[in-house]
């Protein structure tokens, strides 16, 4: 699956956890750039995404994530 | 290319293999297979929408292109609807889209219903969109589908847009972190007919914050709080724990219980204990009298024996077995996030909390109509004949038939009553009970047995006519779903259970929507069918003689009463918490708060029992009365009654009994109250009917009325002997 495509679901789950239908994802956003993303938002990320991509993270990939893009690398690592 | 192995995979597999196709194989395969597929299957629909995503603008838009085979299909219009909602620019078309999708996808509409929710608030129809989340969560168990919903209601919820049904006010505190459980106890809530209010405690930090009175827990005035621990709070070690380490922690926990509610009012859900998913002792953590496993199942049999006033035990253990151990623990998610359950089990935890609360308010049914042909059996009794019906052995199908019959003759030896309501002549309907080999159920098992041509609505409002019920108290379980939709637009008080395709999965359908949850189980329950049966012969019995009075003379009404006591108990907490239609304030007490009443000196308390000819009705009414403005003044607390028992005098009886005990008292005034709900309409006029006299009436229609003792006479109850229990 191309990168450009797990950007484009990404984005659907991000637009609704944060009840955003205007939020464009890049990589590049962090937490820091959205305050919306807390703890609590990283958790239903993390779960949603899992819904998602019907896959499985790790303690320590959860732990990694740091931006959007960290997220999608753990996508594509998982998603084949 | 796989794409030719395809169509023969069915709904939930070809939603595997979608998500896992490659994208330059997507296009083919979307307009090879999907449009052919109807069922509106979930994990289908979830599947084509997110990898419809994946393609490329311009091959998006030709598979939606106007008259093309995709755009006419179950799954094009989905991704159409999808895809207008998305660029917001046809919100209204999609609307409309999503409401052809809700009709046309069965009992897979649970993602049409959130598809239109969304559309509703972005057109602004917030009430719209709340409504739809409702119907949502009432058709799925989906833990992704559920946490979207939450989430959207919360932000509903956020604008001012209230929760429909019945307010409650729940404090939940928990161990683990309470950010994810919130929102889904306010949908399962507002699906149950609850509109909660919820209060989170501090994480971990839940026996300060019970115990401190000032603390902002008791200052919310909760109606319920739950204790939310789970196996890891029990702090056991996997061998080697104290012989009396489980009673001396449910020692513990009940203390923490008197002390809450000696502090607030209120009934306390507390978790029974899960069992950890690994366990280093194995085996030896049961077979050792110290072990964790064994440990735990012993708190967990003393927290049940317990049966403490006011307290309900949730059945963590048996959630945790019906998810599946693997699926109730998270341990990433723990160690990530200190959430406990996963939150895939969040659903069903809540689902629970939700079905205990409403049983404790009285939101629970009381009878389940069911359909006959291809319902109760398998096969049109008009056409087949009732030895062509399949039920029971040989046929696997009439095997299924007759576990749903078995199914429902237990629910009715626990105390709900069954009823026929079935497009038949009445005749061959009632020919299966007599003659078919394999049936369960017998025409004596139903209160009501209505088979006719006649719309279902109406029937439905004939049957809870005749058992002088709500229509809210229905249960409705019909094959057919165009009867099923007809029953859902005319009366949304109905519960209406969707039904697979397959007769195997009828008893799970019915059993998921535990419409019929109840705290206890009182000796009234077991014998209301009999009760209900004995009503209908005094209505053949009234219809034979005529005339009332000769009728209401051959009755022999014996009513025995007295002040509360143990025996009655629990039947009175149950008649307080679930009477809406003859309740004149419909004041809802919990067993301890009933207790507290009880050991009150000044409070008057009465139950009445009814016994005719045709048997014992149990408790069927009570009155409490307390001090009012002055000592010699008493205020009716509560006065509610059975509508089993309407027309019957019994309201004169009790009443006169109340007047009789206030002037042996030396009170002056009885003051009667009558607070209107949605329900109780009918008891408006009741004291006047009664000879009170009109003292007050509010703007929304309170009033209260006034019997002066010394001059009036309690009402003349001629057919009703009195017995005196006391």
């Amino acid at each position: 699956m191309s990168d450009s495509a797990q950007l484009f679901r990404l984005q659907t789950i991000f637009r609704e956890v944060f009840d955003d239908a205007s939020l464009v994802l890049t990589p590049e956003l962090t937490p820091a750039a959205l305050p919306a993303w807390d703890s609590v938002a990283m958790v239903q990320l993390v779960l949603a995404l899992e819904q998602e991509f019907g896959i499985r993270l790790t303690t320590d990939e959860v732990a990694s994530i740091k931006s959007a893009g960290d997220m999608l690398r753990v996508v594509s690592l998982k998603v084949r | 290319m796989i794409e030719h192995l395809l169509p023969a995979l069915d709904d939930s597999a070809l939603a595997g293999a979608l998500r896992q196709l490659p994208i330059s194989e997507l296009e083919a395969a979307f307009r090879s297979v999907v449009p052919s597929r109807q069922s509106g299957d979930q994990s289908l629909v979830v599947a084509v929408q997110s990898r419809f995503a994946d393609l490329s603008a311009g091959s998006r838009e030709q598979l939606l292109a106007l008259n093309s085979p995709w755009r006419a299909s179950l799954l094009g219009r989905w991704c159409l609807a999808e895809s207008w909602l998305a660029d917001r620019t046809r919100i209204a078309p999609a609307i409309g889209l999503w409401t052809e999708l809700i009709e046309q996808s069965g009992i897979h509409a649970a993602h049409a219903f959130f598809g239109r929710a969304r559309a509703r608030r972005e057109a602004g129809d917030n009430a719209g969109a709340m409504a739809d989340l409702v119907a949502c969560a009432q058709r799925t168990a989906d833990a992704g589908l559920l946490n979207k919903a939450a989430r959207l209601m919360d932000r509903l919820l956020a604008k001012g847009t209230p929760a429909p049904g019945k307010q409650v006010r729940v404090a939940l505190v928990s161990s683990s972190t309470t950010d994810l459980l919130p929102p889904l106890l306010r949908l399962a809530c507002a699906r149950d007919g609850m509109a909660a209010e919820v209060y989170t405690g501090p994480f971990g930090a839940y026996r300060q914050e019970l115990l401190d009175a000032g603390s902002a827990l008791h200052r919310f005035k909760p109606d319920f709080v739950i204790i939310a621990l789970h196996w890891r709070d029990a702090a056991l070690s996997s061998l080697g724990n104290a012989s009396d380490a489980a009673e001396k922690f449910v020692d513990g926990l009940r203390e923490l219980w008197t002390a809450t509610q000696r502090i607030t009012p209120c009934t306390v859900l507390q978790h029974s204990f899960d069992q950890p998913a690994c366990e280093a002792a194995g085996y030896l953590a049961t077979y050792e009298e110290g072990g964790r496993s064994r440990q735990i199942a012993e708190i967990n049999r003393r927290l049940f024996e317990t049966r403490a006033s006011g307290v309900v035990i949730v059945d963590c253990g048996l959630l945790q077995a019906r998810s599946g151990f693997s699926a109730w623990s998270d341990e990433a998610l723990w160690h990530v996030a200190k959430q406990h359950p996963s939150a895939t089990a969040l659903p069903r935890l809540v689902d629970r909390y939700a079905r205990l609360m409403a049983a404790r308010i009285g939101l629970t049914k009381k009878v389940l109509v069911l359909d006959l042909d291809n319902t109760l059996w398998g096969g049109v009794v008009g056409e087949d004949g009732p030895h062509g019906i399949k039920v029971g052995p040989p046929s696997a199908v009439g095997e299924a038939h007759a576990a749903l019959q078995r199914y429902a003759l237990e629910l009715k030896a626990r105390g709900v009553l069954l009823a026929v309501c079935s497009k038949n002549n009445e005749a061959d309907a009632r020919e299966p009970f007599r003659s078919t080999l394999g049936m369960e159920l017998k025409e004596d098992d139903f209160v009501a047995f209505v088979a006719n041509w006649e719309e279902k609505p109406d029937n439905l409002r004939r049957i809870a006519k005749m058992l002088n019920l709500g229509t809210d108290s229905l249960v409705f379980l019909d094959d057919n779903p165009l009867e099923r939709a007809k029953v859902r637009r005319s009366m949304p008080e109905v519960a209406v259970v969707d039904l697979p395709a397959d007769p195997a999965g009828y008893v799970a359908a019915l059993d998921g929507g535990a419409y019929f949850e109840a705290l206890s189980l009182s000796s009234e329950d077991t014998a209301r069918h009999a009760s209900y049966v004995a009503n209908l012969q005094r209505d053949s019995l009234k219809a034979k003689t005529g005339n009332l009075d000769e009728f209401l003379t051959s009755l022999d009404m014996r009513m025995c009463h007295g002040p509360f006591n143990d025996a009655v108990h629990d039947r009175v907490v149950q008649l307080l918490n679930k009477t809406n239609q003859f309740n004149l304030t419909t004041r809802r007490y919990g067993s301890g708060e009933l207790t507290a009443l009880r050991s009150d000196a000044g409070v008057w308390t009465q139950y009445f029992k009814l016994v005719d000819c045709f048997g014992d009705n149990g408790v069927i009414g009570l009155l409490m009365a307390k001090p009012g403005e002055a000592a010699d003044v008493w205020e009716v607390d509560s006065f509610l009654m059975s509508c089993r028992v309407l027309g019957r005098q019994a309201e004169e009886f009790m009443i006169r009994t109340l007047l009789t005990a206030a002037k042996e008292r030396g009170i002056r005034l009885v003051r009667g109250v009558f607070v209107p709900t949605a329900k109780n309409a009918m008891v408006a006029d009741l004291y006047e009917r009664l000879g009170f006299a009109l003292e007050k009436r509010e703007a929304g229609g309170a009033a209260s009325f006034i019997w002066n003792v010394a001059d009036q006479t309690p009402p003349h109850v001629p057919y009703v002997r009195g017995v005196c229990e006391a």
